[in-house]
């Protein structure tokens, strides 16, 4: 009978030790991660700098004067307007670096007017009356025009439209939609 | 016998058993030294000199690189020593967007005195190996620190007109199990 007593005081133990045993496992996995930290380390700083981004920021006005904030601009109406056939029209238009990073001007129209039959629309750098360099024909499609765009400085582009020679009669005294020159300022990456 | 009895009893053992330990004191006693030598510790440092940027970019753009770069000498003492080199980009804070488009990495040139070698899946980490890890004699190596700002990490307006500070980042030396 004592002997029963005994193996049920055993068994009640047992819990008990295997409780005491999961404890302190545990507490020696805790002090082995934390005891990595507590390893050897040495530190040499790295010379303090500090990154600024830039900016990049492009305004545009029509003239050959710059605009330092606005970001879309109207043609005079009467600019195309009463055109004949195979006349071509030009109006300077100038676009601004307001930023610190250098971008290339990429010009295309939007898709009506890029899909015009009679209408041709060509951007050339520098201003309608000295024009410094090649016109590039625009479509819907961005293309590059002129030389990169420095920070802080205008540049001048010269947009001519042409209305084309085999316009048919019946397109005589039409108004096209209101065309749109969308002008992207992109990076530039040498 | 009862249980009282088999109490004082082993209470008297108990008893007896501290007046001998305490009398042995007094008695014959002889000692002898072990001449077990001493336990020197090793040395572990790092330090980082003549260290230079390239160049200064005032503004910084998508595109944008700059290195940094120091003649790291490393003291790895110890037998057992196991150390890594690295550097810890979480030490740099600033504006969220520009603090996300950059990378920086590092690199380590020709090593004397030991090897540095770069762990594999831990970026900007490398194993430090002492040619004489039982003597002080430094490892020494020129390691580079690049700071990008790579071209397709922004789009748009994204991260303009922001700054990150760098002043957090160090070489680490860092003891390992």
């Amino acid at each position: 009978m004592e002997g029963a007593v005994m193996g049920e005081r055993q068994a009640r133990r047992v819990p008990l030790y295997t409780a005491l045993l999961t404890a302190s496992v545990m507490l020696v996995a805790g002090v082995s991660v934390g005891g990595s930290y507590a390893l050897w380390n040495g530190a040499s700083p790295i010379s303090e700098t500090e990154v600024h981004s830039g900016t990049l920021t492009a305004t545009v006005a029509v003239g050959d004067t710059g605009s330092p904030t606005a970001t879309s601009a109207a043609f005079d109406p009467s600019a195309f307007t009463d055109m004949l056939p195979g006349e071509a029209r030009s109006a300077t238009l100038t676009v601004g670096n307001t930023g610190t990073t250098a971008f290339l001007v990429a010009a295309s129209l939007d898709a009506a007017s890029a899909a015009s039959p009679y209408l041709v629309w060509a951007l050339a750098p520098g201003v309608c009356a000295a024009p410094a360099g090649a016109p590039v024909q625009l479509s819907a499609s961005p293309q590059n025009v002129g030389a990169a765009l420095i920070g802080s400085t205008f540049a001048s582009y010269c947009l001519t439209i042409t209305l084309s020679l085999d316009v048919p009669a019946s397109s005589a005294g039409t108004t096209a939609a209101a065309f749109t020159l969308l002008l992207d300022a992109n990076q530039y990456w040498p | 016998m009862n249980k009282l009895t088999k109490g004082l009893i082993a209470g008297g053992a108990g008893l007896a058993l501290l007046i001998g330990s305490a009398g042995t004191l007094a008695l014959w006693n002889d000692a002898a030294t072990l001449d077990a030598g001493a336990v020197d510790s090793g040395v572990l440092t790092v330090n980082a000199t003549g260290g230079t940027w390239d160049n200064t970019i005032t503004a910084w753009s998508p595109g944008d690189t700059a290195t940094y770069t120091a003649d790291v000498s490393i003291v790895a003492q110890g037998d057992n020593l196991h150390s890594q080199l690295s550097i810890d980009p979480s030490s740099i804070t600033g504006d969220p967007e520009l603090l996300a488009a950059l990378q920086i990495t590092m690199s380590v040139g020709t090593t004397t005195g030991g090897t540095l070698t770069p762990v594999a899946g831990e970026p900007n980490t490398f194993d430090v190996v002492s040619a004489a890890p039982t003597t002080t004699a430094p490892i020494t190596a020129p390691v580079t620190v690049t700071v990008t700002f790579p071209p397709d990490s922004v789009t748009g307006t994204v991260a303009q007109g922001q700054s990150v500070q760098l002043s957090g980042l160090q070489f680490l030396l860092q003891q390992t199990p």
